[in-house]
């Protein structure tokens, strides 16, 4: 039988009282859980921070070579305390550090092609992984569930990098900078004794000495050594430890120059030498490099760039670098390529290698657009010196890169 | 009982549309007060811990220049506002430790850093509040030293 009116009215007499009362206990679950979901994104933010400072700060530490013990032990005191700080319950008090898990790795990140691959436990150790493992979401009475956890994880490697510098020693080397020619004429030159010689054999042919020695002050070689000694002076102070070499090219020739004893003798040079090989001591390599042309043998020859960059390859691959470290080429130029194949084919060899090649183009008569495909080829970044002092620039620029870099 | 209810039904005709309506009235009188009691302050509290979050992101970048071998006050500040400045947050500070020498931190000392901001200028446009606090800070995010 269907209810009356009377007893419909009857019966939503209070209804929405009970709608409402039945209502707000969900009311109340949804706020609540709204504000576990805020909590929960805060913890978050809260574990990736201290995960990631505790991780950066271990690599920086390894890369001074602390101990791992050591780094370990502050690493997570220092994940713990930016936890402790930031993971904050509904009434601000803060956790029990016991309530964390910090879990540390250490391992071996290799880079290749700017793609970087860690290994826990393998050596030699250059990253540092830090995991932390904290509860959060649902609030109880001030306290979260553990019941829900929130991780965070980061991963911090040092950039330890190889460095080839690979240099121009082809007979334009020897030119003045602005004029791109020999400029100097013998007077000018304070190192030529032939000018000075009491034997007029010798002083008939005191052109003869200079022709293939750079001016001490006024060629591009000379123009490009201090850039060079500052490059050396530089790398010591980045952050990572670094292994540099040093390359030469030109072109394979055999000619007769008078040496700095006023001995007529033949010369040969290859396409490209090694000038040093990879090593710690920069300053030492650069020296070697500026006393051998300076003094023992003359600056001749065409540009063969490939053949500067297959070499310098061969050294940042040869089983005197390491393995795990960025390959860096920084190759330098003032002219042309006239001998060897294409340096852009070269480039890009290396760059399938795991190579980065920059390029600098040293004076106005640089083929620059080649240098620039050169780079591309190569993955690196083209510049442009026209100064000594631009050069010295660019040098420090290509050697101040982060020390680290997130992997995950 | 057809009379009966044929002289009842005038009345009841007349009294349960008032009687309705103050129901309602009182049901919404004791309704709305709850569901403002609900929501405002959920929506302070999320608004203020997402404010806190932002300090703390700010704080966390600020804190990787000044723990940098060469880093600085002044360098951590500039990065602290250059990020409280894109959250859209107002008037923020970067609050620093009174016992530690900031311009001469030694190689692996521990140090915090704390972002705050005026609660005034960085609340919702809510009715009421109910913090008693007139600061927004970030926890303090620590760091030591790199060398």
């Amino acid at each position: 039988m269907p209810a009356s009116k009377k007893q419909l009215r009857l019966v939503r007499h209070g209804a929405s009282a009970i709608l409402i009362m039945a209502m707000i206990v969900p009311l109340i679950i949804i706020s609540f859980f709204a504000l576990s979901l805020a909590n929960l994104e805060r913890n978050e933010v809260a574990t990736q921070v201290s995960s990631d400072l505790a991780a950066m700060w271990g690599a920086n530490a390894i890369s001074r070579e602390v101990s791992l013990v050591t780094i370990e032990d502050r690493a997570r005191a220092l994940a713990l305390d930016n936890w402790q700080h930031g993971s904050i319950t509904s009434t601000g008090k803060k956790l029990d550090t016991n309530q964390a898990e910090v879990q540390i790795e250490f391992g071996t990140t290799r880079f290749f092609n700017h793609i970087a691959d860690f290994t826990p436990g393998d050596l030699p150790v250059n990253s540092i992984r830090v995991g932390t493992e904290v509860p959060s979401g649902i609030i109880v009475f001030g306290q979260p569930l553990r019941a829900l956890l929130v991780n965070g994880k980061a991963t911090v490697a040092n950039v330890e990098r190889d460095i080839c510098l690979v240099v121009d020693r082809s007979g334009s080397m020897t030119f003045d900078l602005t004029t791109d020619w020999w400029h100097q004429s013998k007077e000018w030159h304070p190192e030529n004794k032939m000018a000075n010689s009491s034997d007029p054999y010798l002083q008939d042919r005191c052109n003869q000495w200079w022709w293939a020695w750079p001016h001490p002050e006024n060629s591009r070689w000379s123009d490009m050594m201090p850039a060079i000694y500052a490059l050396a002076a530089e790398i010591p102070n980045t952050q990572q430890h670094e292994l540099f070499s040093i390359v030469s090219y030109s072109s394979a020739v055999t000619e007769y120059r008078y040496d700095h004893s006023l001995v007529r003798r033949q010369f040969t040079t290859t396409s490209s030498s090694v000038e040093s090989q990879p090593s710690y001591n920069y300053l030492e390599a650069v020296q070697k490099l500026d006393n051998k042309y300076k003094f023992e043998f003359p600056i001749m020859g065409g540009t063969n760039i490939a053949a500067g960059i297959d070499l310098g390859a061969q050294v940042l691959l040869g089983n005197s670098s390491r393995p795990y470290a960025f390959k860096t080429m920084i190759l330098m130029t003032d002219g042309q390529y006239n001998v060897g194949r294409e340096p852009w084919l070269a480039a890009r060899d290396a760059a399938e290698q795991g190579i980065e090649v920059f390029t600098i183009t040293f004076s106005n008569g640089a083929e620059i657009d080649a240098m620039v495909l050169t780079a591309k080829e190569g993955r690196g970044k083209h510049f442009h010196a026209a100064t000594g002092e631009e050069l010295r620039s660019i040098f420090i620029e290509i050697a101040n890169t982060p020390p680290g870099v997130f992997v995950e | 009982m057809f009379g009966c209810s044929k002289t009842h039904w005038p009345k009841r005709q007349r009294t349960p549309s008032g009687s309705r309506a103050g129901v309602e009235a009182v049901e919404a009188a004791l309704t709305l007060p709850l569901l403002v009691l609900l929501t405002f302050p959920m929506l302070h509290i999320t608004h203020n811990w997402h404010t806190q979050k932002m300090l703390k992101v700010a704080t966390f970048e600020a804190i990787k220049v000044m723990g940098s071998p060469d880093g600085t006050i002044e360098a951590a500040e500039r990065v602290f506002h250059e990020y409280v400045d894109a959250f859209g947050i107002r008037n923020a500070q970067l609050e620093f430790a009174n016992n530690v020498d900031y311009d001469n931190l030694n190689t692996d000392q521990l140090f915090w850093l704390r972002g705050s901001a005026p609660l005034t200028q960085n609340r919702l446009p809510l009715p009421f509040h109910l913090s008693f606090e007139s600061t927004i800070r970030s926890s303090e995010v620590y760091y030591r030293k790199e060398g």
